[in-house]
């Protein structure tokens, strides 16, 4: 993909909202069992969307993850239906720590054409949903590996051909990453609706055979880090839109003979939430640059960028249902879909207040310079 | 990315080694105790960075300066703030200086800027008045022409350090409009002119810096308006549009946070001291953020070339956050202080002070900064007029 192309990304992406995801839209989409239509997913991987920020020798455009930013920021806007913040941020993230591993240029060749969906299988109720640890287990039987154990919240499971599964061995407790068929006779869905209108499963793994991929610490790392710029891109492309939208609400609006825009309170509302959108924008732009040069300190930077993006798309996505008013509590007006979207980004990516108590366990750790 | 016409980590090095072996170990105590300064102490440290080119290299070459981009003036304030060193006052050459280059004719190039850069014409900013303060187009100041002359009368207020400043730019109204930003005029006056008094206010910090102007028909010669008569209004912005990214002060706000640090480790069990360690490194946590925020801010709106008239807006959210931070910082700061953060020794800001220290020896500093943190949310702009110039901004969009 040419430079010329990737700065005009944005211009593409908001066309194709415009194209594909109007509201009537992306009301039908919802209609489906699994909350999105497959075929969208396909078209975008032969439009070479997800090529962006996949390293050349894999078959992407390149791995700067700036470049996968605008993606992320329309998925946002747009409230696209894909699930390709845990695919290109949590499978991807976890595979290319693992790259080694023959397996993986295969796997993400997958990804990249966007027929093929990979499930990170890591969170555990046993284990609460930011653990790093596991309690789902690894046999080794002859040449192959058996997977026995449960996993929760899996986004778009029911879509997925593989699971990249975190599994410890059964006497110690480090994890590897493992790689199972989703379609195996000894895994089971049990589905569900999500918050955000989508589907997600809880799995079961049952002696499920599985190809060894690599270190399951080195996975998780990688896929937290590249789903916590991801997650934050996309939010930061809900809080443009709310934005946006809520301005042009209270502009039109009138209430006491005059238009709502007109009242200070809500004025001052407005530029808060302009404010936060600017700052995450920076702030973002920042971390992401870090993480492409591989700053010592990009965990330190992650957990600050978590904790001022969701502050901010809470207070966005809350202070825009406050400001249209009773109708912002209409199923019928997107606003609340993207509050709920938020919910979700929130939980999946840790909250701000999980963030900022990893942040001063660091403090304690590291000397202020 | 930031462009780096220049080698940033180079040049901060550079910059802060100048301040560790330039200024003398007696005032850099007492900067690092935020103790007073004499005028001598102020200025003398703005000579040696003149003497050195960077007082204000910012300004265009052909008027003295070094042509750095706000990018490079901006690291270069960041590295002096870090630094326990005396204010860098910014009336001359941040305010005056800029407007004169920039609206001035020759003659006032000729005669007023050479003064600024060699640190020889101390300024003071004549905006606010007892009935003007965020509405400052209602200033009432009046200038009317007799002759080759303004005979200027009325009174100004919060003007800083008018008890040290030679000259004044002073807003003034020339006629009356339909509109107030209309019929103000921009002058410059001596502040040796018969007809002007000048009375301190104590503020919240026990501390002289404010004043009172009273100007009672002082002859200003007509050759000291700068720009348009009744024009003025636009150069206001322009002076506000400069003022409030120095409100910034990251530099500042990281310097007391090794302090906050330090202040940690050595109150951590004192019983009078307010620490409690879970509570506290989550509020510094939150520090941090903040700082890291508007540094990434800062650098993403600072880094480009200022776009036509978009700095208003620029201006107004770093100031709002700058303020912000610097209140933050210090309340955790005296919140540490805990019961030594009660007592408030005015005679220990003296230089030479002798008095009984009720405990630590910065204390009393840090509490200074404390109370006039309070005003950063209200010079240059309040917060609430911040907010009302972002609202324009937005609903245009």
């Amino acid at each position: 993909m040419d430079r010329d192309l990737l700065n005009n990304l944005d211009q593409i992406f908001t066309r194709y909202t415009r194209d594909r995801y109007h509201s009537e839209q992306w009301r039908e989409y919802g209609k489906t069992p699994l909350g999105f239509e497959t075929e969208l997913m396909q078209e975008m991987g032969e439009l070479g969307w997800f090529m962006l920020g996949i390293p050349e020798e894999l078959g992407g455009s390149g791995q700067a993850i700036t470049d996968l930013l605008p993606l992320l920021n329309a998925v946002g806007a747009g409230l696209w239906r894909e699930p390709i913040l845990p695919l290109l941020g949590g499978a991807v993230g976890a595979l290319l720590a693992v790259p080694e591993h023959p397996e993986s240029p295969s796997l993400i060749e997958q990804i990249i054409s966007g027929k093929t969906l990979v499930g990170l299988a890591h969170a555990e109720f046993a284990r609460g949903i930011m653990s790093d640890r596991v309690e789902t287990t690894a046999s080794k039987s002859g040449h192959t590996y058996l997977i026995n154990g449960d996993k929760t919240f899996l986004v778009a499971a029911p879509a997925c051909g593989w699971f990249l599964v975190t599994a410890r061995h059964p006497e110690s407790d480090e994890s590897d990453l493992f790689l199972v068929a989703a379609k195996d006779p000894s895994v089971t869905l049990a589905s569900y609706r999500t918050v955000d209108d989508r589907s997600a499963a809880d799995v079961n793994f049952n002696n499920a055979p599985a190809r060894l991929l690599g270190n399951g610490a080195a996975a998780i790392l990688g896929a937290r880090r590249r789903m916590s710029i991801l997650a934050a891109a996309e939010a930061l492309g809900i809080i443009q839109k709310l934005n946006q939208d809520t301005r042009h609400f209270v502009t039109e609006r009138r209430q006491f003979g005059r238009p709502l825009a007109s009242f200070q309170v809500l004025q001052h509302r407005l530029v808060d939430m302009h404010i936060l959108e600017q700052e995450t924008a920076a702030l973002l732009l920042s971390v992401a640059n870090d993480f492409d040069r591989s700053a010592i300190d990009i965990d330190r930077r992650l957990l600050i960028l978590r904790c001022q993006v969701s502050r901010a798309l809470r207070f966005v996505t809350q202070q825009s249902i406050q400001l249209h008013g009773g109708m912002g509590m209409s199923d019928e007006l997107m606003v609340g879909h993207f509050y709920k979207r938020a919910l979700l980004l929130e939980s999946l990516c840790g909250s701000a207040d999980w963030a900022i108590g990893q942040l001063v366990d660091y403090t304690s750790d590291v000397e202020i310079n | 990315m930031a462009p780096t016409s220049f080698d940033i980590q180079h040049f901060r090095n550079e910059v802060r080694k100048f301040c560790r072996t330039e200024l003398s170990a007696a005032i850099r105590e007492k900067c690092n105790r935020n103790q007073l300064l004499s005028k001598n102490e102020v200025v003398g440290w703005e000579r040696k960075l003149a003497d050195r080119g960077w007082y204000a290299a910012h300004w265009p070459k052909e008027y003295g300066g070094e042509d750095w981009s706000r990018w490079q003036r901006f690291v270069f304030m960041e590295a002096i703030e870090l630094e326990a060193v005396p204010w860098l006052t910014p009336f001359g050459i941040d305010y005056v200086g800029p407007v004169i280059y920039t609206y001035g004719n020759e003659e006032q190039k000729r005669r007023w800027l050479p003064p600024i850069l060699k640190c020889e014409h101390f300024w003071c900013q004549g905006f606010s008045e007892p009935g003007a303060g965020s509405d400052l187009a209602s200033i009432r100041t009046k200038a009317k022409i007799d002759g080759d002359h303004y005979v200027v009368s009325g009174q100004k207020t919060w003007t800083t350090m008018a008890h040290w400043a030679d000259m004044i730019f002073l807003l003034v109204r020339t006629s009356e409009a339909e509109k107030p930003q209309e019929g103000i005029s921009l002058l410059l006056v001596d502040m040796n002119s018969p007809g002007i008094t000048v009375r301190p206010i104590t503020t919240i910090d026990l501390c002289h810096s404010v004043n009172e102007v009273f100007l009672d028909e002082v002859i200003v010669p007509r050759s000291n308006l700068v720009g348009a008569e009744g024009a003025a209004w636009r150069y206001a912005k322009f002076i506000l549009n400069h003022e409030r990214p120095l409100a910034i002060e990251l530099g500042k706000a990281k310097r007391l946070m090794k302090k906050l640090a330090r202040l940690m480790v050595e109150l951590v069990g004192d019983k009078a001291a307010g620490i409690n360690k879970d509570g506290l490194n989550r509020r510094i946590a939150e520090l941090e953020i903040q700082i890291q925020t508007l540094e990434a801010l800062a650098q993403r709106i600072l880094s480009r070339p200022p776009a036509q008239d978009s700095n208003t807006e620029e201006a107004a959210m770093l100031k709002l956050r700058g303020s912000e931070l610097q209140q933050a910082i210090t309340e955790v700061c005296v919140e540490v202080l805990g019961y030594y953060g009660l007592a408030y020794q005015t005679d220990l800001l003296a230089s030479d002070a002798e008095a009984y220290c009720h405990g630590i020896d910065i204390s009393t500093g840090l509490v200074r900064e404390y109370l006039h943190a309070r005003a950063t949310t209200i010079y240059g702009g309040s917060t609430e007029i911040q907010k009302n110039i972002l609202a324009k901004v937005i609903f245009a969009q």
